[in-house]
């Protein structure tokens, strides 16, 4: 016995549905993957360079030697790219502290550490209210940043971002 | 005459799947129409009061103070801010200090910090003024004593809204 060629017969109302829910679809879709509308007039701009410096804290002195010019730093907690070292510069490690017999906040040097003041450029998305950089990381100062480096680890907040080129 | 017949079609004419799709799509479509049409409609209401306050920052380390700058924008991470909470339009700094708790049992509001600053940040904002309070953008509740962690493109801080001078 023949099969019956297969036909396919849309009355009325399936044509109907079916340029609907099309319709309805490329609306969705062209909406989703768009460009995003963003709240309160947020506007991306095309990629940038930034520098911004890490305060890398604590270190065992004399360790600071690790770190290199070029070194790529990685975050260590989702893995975004933070950028690559440009300078290194090592200084008494401090430690604000609550001196209770005088009353008052104190900096306190830390005997036998180092804080690594650690300058890292990064191309970077900039709109007004980010800088991001990794695809999806935002740097702000006194954020404090994990950091896995080329042979070493660190922690620390970020301590200045150069504004020039990002306004 | 059936509501549904024998074979799925309501008042034997249209399928009822094709009822129900239809039914569907049709949400959707107002959904969109209202969502859409929702944002033209406040858009053109008028929120451009505007809104001076002021913010205190207690006891932020030096290098968190000197990444705030007049001209700079504000905003909060953890709400939904409409845009914008204001320009800093002004910031005078005076010596850092902090409140603090002791193991005594005492409480002291203004401790010296050592490389910390005080800020006064004084911010132009727009929103609605009214019988209940001030809204920055139509959205954001903004009054004294409120603390909140804020931000500008460059610096993370934490401060309270001092005054208000609408």
């Amino acid at each position: 016995m023949e099969r019956e060629k297969f036909r396919l017969r849309l009355n009325l109302f399936d044509s109907i549905v079916l340029v609907l829910a099309l319709a309805a679809g490329i609306f969705l879709a062209w909406n989703f993957l768009g460009a995003s509308s963003g709240g309160g007039g947020d506007t991306a701009v095309p990629a940038r360079t930034v520098r911004y410096t890490i305060n890398f804290t604590r270190w065992r002195a004399g360790t600071s030697s690790l770190i290199e010019e070029g070194d790529l730093l990685v975050d260590s907690v989702k893995n975004y790219e933070l950028g690559h070292v440009v300078s290194v510069e090592t200084v008494p490690s401090t430690t604000l502290l609550l001196d209770k017999t005088n009353r008052r906040y104190v900096l306190v040097t830390a005997p036998g550490r180092e804080d690594v003041r650690v300058t890292v450029e990064a191309p970077c998305t900039v709109t007004d209210q980010a800088i991001t950089v990794g695809g999806g990381y935002t740097i702000a100062v006194s954020g404090y940043t994990y950091i896995r480096g080329e042979g070493y680890m660190a922690s620390g907040p970020i301590v200045s971002i150069e504004r020039e080129g990002l306004e | 005459m059936k509501l549904i017949d024998r074979n799925g079609r309501l008042f034997g004419k249209i399928s009822v799947i094709d009822v129900l799709v239809l039914a569907v799509v049709a949400v959707i479509a107002v959904a969109l129409y209202v969502k859409t049409n929702h944002r033209d409609i406040t858009s053109t209401a008028n929120i451009d009061t505007p809104i001076t306050y002021q913010l205190q920052v207690e006891g932020a380390r030096t290098y968190v103070a000197d990444a705030l700058q007049e001209g700079d924008l504000i905003y909060e991470q953890e709400r939904d801010t409409g845009g914008s909470l204001g320009k800093i339009v002004d910031i005078q700094r005076s010596e850092g200090t902090r409140f603090t708790e002791f193991d005594d049992g005492t409480i002291e509001s203004a401790v010296p910090a050592e490389d910390c600053v005080n800020l006064l940040l004084t911010v132009e904002g727009k929103g609605l003024i009214s019988d209940s309070g001030y809204m920055l953008n139509r959205v954001y509740s903004l009054g004294v004593n409120s603390a909140r962690t804020l931000c500008t493109k460059y610096v993370n801080f934490v401060a309270t809204v001092v005054s208000i001078m609408p």
